[in-house]
């Protein structure tokens, strides 16, 4: 390969167009309550496993809803299962479970 | 800190907890990491308060550690669980008590399952049956070891031969109470106390002449985390955990750390020494560290059971600063030496945390 | 409509609005208040948004309006009560009896008990507060922490037991955003030097003059504004409070020391209220709040005729809209009652 001495630029913008949103659809099967979040991030202050590390459940959420599978997928196999982002969320959603549920709908989507 | 506000809140999270007639579920690993606190809570249960409690030799690990790491699946671990509790019905028993924190979330979260969701129960009976011919029946109770403690607590302190007070000042002993986060950040009304001021530790402490410190960092985590400690190249996040949680409570000048977890007295006894050896801090006065007790070792302590059948020995900060507090004698000839008379050998002598009966 | 009776439970703003309207239509007129004072929640209050304003101005104003005529029992309950066609009737607390031709329920709101909220140590930790603590403390002109200390920083913590599934409460209690944003406007003058921070999960700045406000608190008053809903609180060894908080626009979990955390309770159905409604046999909306015929149209009406509803009884409201509520009720059972008649 030719080297020009530079590398193109990665384009960092969200391509809604193109995002994959059938794992969305296929969570929703799975799981209600999720919707529900409004990204204030008592999860992620609360969080063990954030903190230490580039781990944030309310980031996870919201790249699920654009579609940002493959990120979702690095992200999510930090979470500890505690379940203290369940115990602050005020709108109720299940943030544990649905951690997990990104872990099977990943395992069965993408062998 | 206003107290009244806690008790306020307490009132809101009893629990009901089984008076006799326990089946206890040993920890997969708290014998290697605190060799006699499971004995020690048997010995409590059957000779102190004189209570009936079956210790089977025939239940296994609840996989909790490989649930968490992601190595066994959820229809999996519901069977294990199922197996325990079908020995448990074998033995006509009801109450059943696990030894473990992540063990007791588990059991409790299977049951919410399998109470919302009734055809995982029934899967789950399906299973076990295929695979042992087994059959059980649901406990009317569970709670956790240091739930029943809890429940006894007093009859405990009626029978203290020492009590978690300064033997020469007269002075409350300062205790930090730190509760594994399967306990009750999941089911918050499984805890006595809740989740956010849990009590069963603070009970303790309060019933057997202590005084309970509230720092900030209470609510955190030890940094066990499974699979940041499981895997070696993660035990970074583990240690900077425990660290956080020291650093908070260092200037409360704590003279113990009691848990009701098996990993969380392992890794705050443990990273206390790893941090004294590579930042040469320790968090205790002259170079000592923060004395860490499982709560069956603190139960023992107060009735008098000697610190070297307690295990004690087997702690890398050493719990002699707070033996002393308390007015009980040692023999530091005999910390090295097993039950069976035979020399247990010497651990190396750390660079900085300060140690009694060590070699070198 | 000479001689004919109306009942107004409640003395606050909807309720004072109430009565200074319904005499000069020939009503004789009785407002019942379970609270020795005039005024509800306005009584406690020190200035109002957006404008200042002073409350006691506003109290003045709106007790000037109530015609002598109006006979007005504070420190009284209803006990018991019951409504059948044309009429209602009321038992006091002293055994008191009291028939009535029409009713106008303005019991108003409780503030959301912040111990609830357990992870923020509302009546735990020493120096957490709520908005209706801090304006009285800015009625006495002084502002210090629980060990007499001038705060060197204030945190306010916003929606606390409003839209929160966790606390009960599906809906947003309206005022808090501005509230807040005016307290904190109100400290910076008492305290030129100390951090004053608003923790949000949203800002709604809906009525005129709430959006400008923001900005003036942003602007003029270095009020910092933190994207992020606090988790927890705890108490540090000096009584000072620690918070911590996703700061949502970084991505990066915070956490703060602050001298006082103000936490900014939402509103929820009076307790007197719902005892009421379940007397006489009114309808609760799924957010317990009394539910009116519409949410549109006739938001004043029940299903009773001559029972109307007026205030924050039917839900969050601004004073604004609870005085407006106050006089549009009194007008809509004067109709309502013209038409049962003729």
């Amino acid at each position: 390969m030719k080297s020009f001495g530079f590398q193109k630029i990665v384009d960092r913008q969200i391509d809604l167009d193109k995002a994959d949103l059938s794992l969305v659809q296929a969570l929703a099967r799975e799981l209600t309550g999720w919707q529900r979040c409004i990204g204030c991030g008592s999860c992620s202050a609360t969080c063990t496993a954030a903190g230490m590390g580039s781990f944030n459940p309310r980031k996870v959420q919201m790249l699920v809803r654009m579609g940002q599978w493959d990120q979702v997928a690095q992200e999510a196999v930090h979470c500890q299962l505690c379940g203290k982002c369940r115990l602050v969320c005020p709108r109720d959603v299940d943030t544990r479970q649905l951690m997990l549920e990104f872990k099977k709908l990943q395992t069965i989507s993408r062998p | 800190m206003i107290a009244e506000g806690k008790r306020h809140i307490w009132k809101d999270y009893q629990k009901e907890i089984a008076d006799n007639n326990y089946y206890y579920a040993r920890s997969c690993v708290r014998q290697n990491f605190f060799p006699a606190s499971e004995q020690t809570f048997l010995r409590v249960m059957k000779h102190e308060l004189g209570k009936e409690v079956f210790d089977d030799p025939l239940h296994t690990t609840c996989t909790g550690i490989a649930y968490h790491a992601d190595v066994v699946n959820l229809p999996t671990i519901m069977t294990v669980v199922a197996r325990q509790f079908a020995l448990m019905t074998r033995q006509g028993l009801s109450n059943f008590v696990p030894s473990c924190i992540t063990s007791f979330g588990i059991y409790t979260e299977i049951l919410e399952t399998w109470e919302h969701f009734p055809e995982t129960l029934e899967q789950t009976r399906d299973f076990l049956y295929k695979a042992t011919k087994r059959e059980f029946k649901i406990p009317d109770n569970l709670a956790h070891s240091s739930d029943v403690i809890f429940k006894f607590k007093e009859q405990i302190a009626a029978r203290a031969m020492f009590k978690l007070v300064n033997h020469i000042s007269g002075k409350p002993l300062r205790g930090v109470e730190h509760i594994g986060c399967h306990y009750a950040k999941m089911f918050p009304h499984k805890g006595v106390g809740g989740a956010e001021y849990p009590y069963v530790l603070a009970g303790m402490i309060e019933a057997w002449g202590g005084e309970v410190i509230d720092y900030p960092e209470r609510r955190h985590c030890c940094g066990f985390g499974f699979r940041q400690y499981v895997v070696q190249a993660n035990r970074g996040y583990s240690l900077a955990h425990s660290q956080k949680k020291f650093e908070s409570m260092e200037p409360y000048s704590p003279d113990f750390i009691v848990t009701n977890c098996p990993g969380c007295p392992f890794f705050l006894d443990r990273w206390q020494y790893v941090i004294s050896e590579t930042e040469g801090k320790t968090y205790g006065p002259d170079g000592h560290g923060i004395p860490v007790l499982t709560f069956e070792e603190l139960t023992g302590l107060v009735l008098g059971y000697d610190p070297w059948e307690l295990g004690l020995q087997a702690h890398q900060v050493a719990v002699e600063p707070l033996l002393d507090k308390m007015g009980i004698t040692y023999d530091l000839s005999r910390k090295f030496v097993g039950r069976d008379g035979n020399k247990l050998g010497t651990p190396d002598k750390p660079t900085h945390l300060k140690v009694y009966g060590y070699g070198r | 409509m000479d001689g004919k009776h109306i009942v107004i439970v409640g003395a606050g703003p909807a309720g004072l609005a109430a009565s200074s309207v319904l005499p000069r239509l020939g009503y004789r007129v009785t407002m019942i208040d379970r609270s020795n004072t005039l005024g509800g929640h306005l009584s406690k209050w020190y200035q109002l948004f957006p404008d200042r304003a002073a409350a006691t101005v506003l109290l003045e104003q709106l007790t000037d309006e109530v015609p002598d005529s109006v006979s007005t029992m504070l420190g009284r309950e209803v006990t018991g009560g019951s409504v059948s066609s044309g009429a209602v009737e009321l038992t006091l607390d002293h055994g008191e009896h009291l028939s009535a031709n029409g009713l106008i329920m303005a019991t108003g709101f409780d503030l959301f008990d912040a111990r609830r909220k357990e992870e923020y140590g509302y009546g735990i930790y020493d120096n957490v507060f709520t908005q209706a603590e801090i304006e009285e403390m800015f009625r006495q002109g002084q502002i210090e922490t629980r060990h007499h200390r001038k705060p060197r920083s204030i945190a306010f913590l916003h929606c606390v037991g409003s839209r929160d599934l966790k606390a009960g409460v599906a809906y947003c209690s309206k005022v808090c955003c501005v509230t807040g944003v005016k307290q904190a406007i109100e400290l910076r003058e008492l305290l030129p030097d100390a951090a004053i921070y608003n923790f949000y999960m949203d800002l709604r700045m809906f009525g005129r003059g709430f959006e400008e406000l923001y900005q003036q608190a942003q602007e003029r008053y270095n009020i910092r504004f933190v994207r992020g809903r606090i988790s927890e609180a705890a108490e540090s060894s000096d009584g000072s409070v620690i918070i911590k908080a996703e700061d949502t626009l970084t991505s990066r979990p915070l956490k703060l020391t602050v001298d006082m955390l103000v936490l900014l309770t939402g509103m929820q159905p009076a307790a007197g209220s719902l005892e009421l409604a379940a007397k006489l046999g009114l309808v609760l909306g799924d957010d317990s709040f009394l539910k009116p015929y519409g949410l549109t149209q006739q938001t004043f009406k029940t299903s009773y005729p001559h029972v109307v509803l007026a205030g924050s009884c039917t839900g969050p409201t601004t004073l604004t809209e609870a005085i407006l509520s106050g006089r549009s009720a009194a007008m809509a059972l004067h109709e309502s009652l013209f038409k049962l008649t003729n």
